[in-house]
């Protein structure tokens, strides 16, 4: 009985090499600490191809739309609801116009999306908050303090029929 | 992921963090973003009302449930396939609307660059173009791969190893008509 490790076949073993370069090959293109890339042995050519797919082969994102509208799916099946009688149709806020950081495909035709009851978009929350945020928060400008003085002004000023 | 299948609410950190992911393997194996987008959904909801059946096991908690994903992924591309099949198929670089530089020189030299890469890839089989794609695009270790092609880590590494010699001889015939 052998307590030795029954040899590779010579594909394997060469498959192995390719492996263990693509890993450091890999974690050499991945932010963070870079590991030490030894020389390979194997054929310079698919040494060459294993660079061009590492450098070249980008990973997509859906549309802004598409994921949004996904979540929102996902949030009412796991909230065990749909729209309710009270929602209403709408279209999905644009898109913001910052370039993405990875090559994004062209958008899909506008969808529609519910909102009402629980679903809501992120935008639709954030436009909420920033609007009761500027509502609330004291003016720090002169002008926008007499601003608001003179809008409190008309508002609490009775009103005369004419 | 423990919240996530305690509470379904929780799920959408992982849907976050790995709506790209399935949809890249997705745009990649069927060439059309609509149809990419149709199987991501029916990923994530499959995933969603499947989570308390998922069985994290021990070492690398958030691998394995990507690699459960990912599983889930492999059917439903199979069985998108089954009626991508009954269509002709684009070419991978025409599904690709890439416009990643403002200078048009380095625009076009990127879009060569990536026509290249696509191009080599394209050409390859089935199998070996799914294992490069989750290995260079995913990142993913030889292991993962293995338990999502439902192959050995041993066939998995021959299996790219065979994709990168394609890749490399198909470069080196598109050099050779360059000249």
């Amino acid at each position: 009985m052998s307590f030795l490790r029954p040899a590779r076949r010579p594909a394997e073993e060469e498959a192995m090499q390719v492996d263990l370069y693509l890993e450091t090959l890999l974690a050499a293109h991945a932010p963070g600490p870079r590991g030490i890339v030894d020389e390979p042995t194997f054929d310079p050519g698919e040494r060459a191809a294993a660079q061009l797919l590492a450098s070249r082969l980008v990973r997509f994102h859906p549309s802004f739309r598409f994921e949004e509208a996904l979540a929102t799916r996902l949030r009412a099946v796991a909230g065990g609801r749909g729209g309710g009688a009270d929602a209403t149709v709408t279209d999905f806020p644009a898109p913001p116009t910052g370039v993405p950081a990875t090559p994004r495909p062209a958008f899909r035709d506008r969808r529609s999306i519910l909102i009402g009851g629980a679903i809501a978009s992120g935008f639709s929350l954030a436009g909420v908050a920033l609007f009761a945020w500027r509502v609330a928060a004291p003016p720090r400008t002169p002008f926008g303090r007499a601003a608001r003085a003179a809008h409190r002004g008309r508002v609490s000023a009775p009103k005369v029929r004419t | 992921m423990e919240a996530a299948r305690r509470d379904p609410r929780a799920f959408e950190p992982l849907y976050r963090k790995y709506v790209g992911q399935v949809y890249s393997f997705a745009l990649y194996e069927l060439r059309d973003h609509h149809r990419a987008e149709d199987v991501t959904e029916a990923v994530f909801l499959r995933a969603l009302t499947a989570l308390p059946r998922f069985d994290e096991r021990g070492e690398g908690a958030d691998s394995t449930f990507r690699v459960w994903l990912f599983r889930i992924a492999r059917n439903a591309l199979a069985n998108e396939r089954r009626h991508v099949r009954r269509h002709p198929e684009a070419p991978l670089d025409a599904a690709f609307d890439v416009a990643v530089l403002d200078d048009p020189a380095a625009r076009a030299a990127e879009r060569e660059a990536l026509a290249v890469a696509w191009r080599a890839i394209d050409r390859l089989p089935e199998d070996r173009r799914r294992a490069l794609v989750l290995r260079f695009v995913e990142e993913m270790t030889t292991s993962e791969i293995a338990a999502i092609l439902g192959r050995s880590e041993g066939a998995v590494r021959v299996l790219i190893h065979r994709a990168l010699r394609s890749v490399a001889a198909e470069l080196g015939r598109d050099r050779d008509e360059a000249r």
